[in-house]
């Protein structure tokens, strides 16, 4: 049975800023996300956002996150979230599997019909995250992402 | 989990707005780059069906030729021979160059 996992973070917005990203240290397992969520705790101002869930092949250095077990029985997740600012990574261009422009007053969610998860490769170090494409301001943005493996 | 029918909802969308209205959409995934897009009817957006596997593509060139998401991301992986762009050199040879 899959283990489901989830994280958030916060990270200031800006210009191709990786918000959170979920990363796979080795070959033995895939991630399947399949719940994100992104809003923002700033002050509510009508600034204009573009986010994207974009992969790597290169995770780079970022702030360790710790992943919660939704069941508190699994053990450990596997998978590796860390979150922005980062060094070092690698994206894959034209990698967008999911994209919005959003209002910074607005939240948005998106939850994958079972088959339609995003798939975070089972190679190490590639990795699957929500980037912060461009954006009218730099609020802080709050992401939440689920996974299973 | 690659099993389901590509025609159907791949997700849905949540948009909270703050006039207290919410959005909700579905959205529907490519079945060779694995991209969601917003399901939104008449916006005149092109998209595509593969006829060899039949499932919605996102409309992009270079997800024109058939190269189902499991296949590149096993190629990617390491567990299929080759790389993505030979596997398209390959399809290409055997089927024609897709016009346009």
């Amino acid at each position: 049975m899959a283990r489901n996992y989830a994280v958030t973070h916060e990270t200031a917005a800006g210009t191709t800023l990786t918000i959170l990203e979920l990363v796979n240290p080795g070959t033995a397992a895939r991630g399947w996300i399949y719940d994100i969520i992104i809003g923002c705790d700033a002050t509510p101002a009508d600034l204009a956002g573009q986010f994207d869930v974009i992969r790597g092949t290169v995770s780079g250095t970022g702030t360790g996150v710790t992943a919660r077990a939704l069941d508190p029985a699994n053990p450990a997740a596997t998978i590796a979230p860390e979150g922005g600012t980062f060094t070092g990574q690698t994206k894959t261009a034209n990698s967008a599997l999911l994209s919005v422009g959003l209002n910074q007053r607005a939240t948005f969610r998106w939850v994958a019909v079972p088959g339609g998860e995003l798939v975070i490769p089972g190679t190490s170090d590639n990795w699957v995250g929500i980037e912060s494409v461009a954006h009218g301001g730099t609020p802080n943005i709050n992401a939440t992402m689920h996974w299973s493996e | 989990m690659f099993g389901h029918p590509n025609r159907g909802p791949a997700g849905h969308v949540v948009i909270t707005s703050p006039s207290g209205g919410t959005a909700e959409r579905e959205t529907r995934r490519c079945a060779h780059c694995g991209k969601h897009w917003l399901q939104v009817p008449g916006s005149g957006r092109q998209r595509g069906l593969c006829l060899r596997c039949h499932g919605l593509t996102c409309g992009a060139k270079p997800c024109d030729p058939c190269l189902p998401y499991e296949v590149r991301i096993e190629i990617e992986e390491g567990r299929r021979s080759g790389t993505v762009a030979a596997y398209l050199d390959t399809y290409r040879a055997v089927f024609g160059a897709l016009p346009g």
